[in-house]
């Protein structure tokens, strides 16, 4: 003799689904067809099924809002600011960047190099005028001094 | 992989599954696949259209627990399962929309929600209850099944 499994909401719910395998689908609809119990909650949510279908598929059939649309990425108009691009696309976003970082390396460092002499320079002769300075200062000194 | 002409096939039933799943009027809806298309984008291009799908859906899910957005009131001649599935937690909702709705099979379901496919199994059975339930209450005596008990 053949012992049935019980059957459990959420089997029952899969039954309706089609989502059990053939064999326990088959055992399911024996036991249902005799189960006052099991036919009633198919029959409600079979009508629940239907109603949430009625209720929401024809949402499909309405036309996209141009909002949405311009949202897309497209190829010449990138709508966020990270963009989705294909890996060819980056590989070659990623040369030219390269190329770009190394010519504002290079401006950067002749620029350092150049505020760096300058800045020397101008240290240099302030230092050449201090000592001037304190040379004539020093100088009415000894002279008071001698 | 073409993104652009996969979103555009794909936008009419991410704009049915954000309405139905937060219950906004269709203007708030678009705001939600508008922001689910900014999040999603902003990752590496996805593998597939399945999986880009999949990815925005549980996108929509996570704005709509995130944002808890107001709760429209149904009009009086609405349907007592329009307010029943309002009052669903959202990741239930989502369970039953996937499924009754955009025709997910439970797997693809299970897989949008991040979840097992026995969990997805306990939320379809409970949101159908509840439901069931709302019924009864709304209309005493429509349904002949007093042995169902809202499962949470």
């Amino acid at each position: 003799m053949t012992v049935m499994r019980k059957i459990s909401d959420a089997e029952l719910c899969a039954f309706l689904d089609e989502e059990l395998p053939p064999a326990r689908a088959a055992e399911v609809a024996a036991i249902a067809q005799c189960n006052g119990e099991m036919q009633s909650k198919l029959k409600i949510w079979r009508a629940q099924d239907q109603w949430l279908r009625a209720t929401f598929a024809p949402l499909v059939h309405e036309p996209v809002p141009d909002l949405l649309i311009q949202a897309l990425p497209t190829d010449r108009a990138p709508p966020f600011p990270h963009r989705v691009e294909s890996l060819p696309a980056l590989a070659n976003r990623h040369d030219e960047t390269l190329m770009w970082k190394m010519i504002s390396l290079t401006l950067g460092v002749l620029l350092f190099a150049t505020v760096l002499y300058a800045s020397g320079l101008v240290h240099g002769t302030a230092h050449k005028q201090t000592i001037t300075i304190d040379k004539k200062q020093d100088q009415p000194r000894s002279l008071r001094g001698s | 992989m073409s993104t652009a002409p996969s979103l555009s096939v794909l936008l009419p039933s991410l704009r049915r599954f954000a309405t139905a799943l937060s219950g906004v009027p269709k203007g708030r809806a678009d705001e939600l696949v508008l922001r689910a298309l900014h999040s999603v984008l902003r990752e590496p291009p996805a593998e597939s259209e399945a999986v880009l799908c999949r990815k925005l859906r549980a996108s929509l899910t996570s704005l709509t627990q995130i944002r808890a957005l107001p709760r429209p009131t149904p009009s009086a001649q609405a349907h007592p399962w329009e307010a029943a599935l309002l009052d669903l937690p959202v990741a239930h909702r989502a369970a039953l929309i996937l499924v009754s709705v955009e025709g997910c099979s439970y797997d693809e379901a299970a897989q949008t929600l991040g979840i097992s496919r026995a969990v997805l199994m306990g939320r379809l059975t409970a949101a159908r209850h509840m439901l069931t339930n709302s019924l009864e209450d709304a209309r005493p005596g429509a349904i002949h099944a007093p042995h169902l008990r809202l499962v949470k």
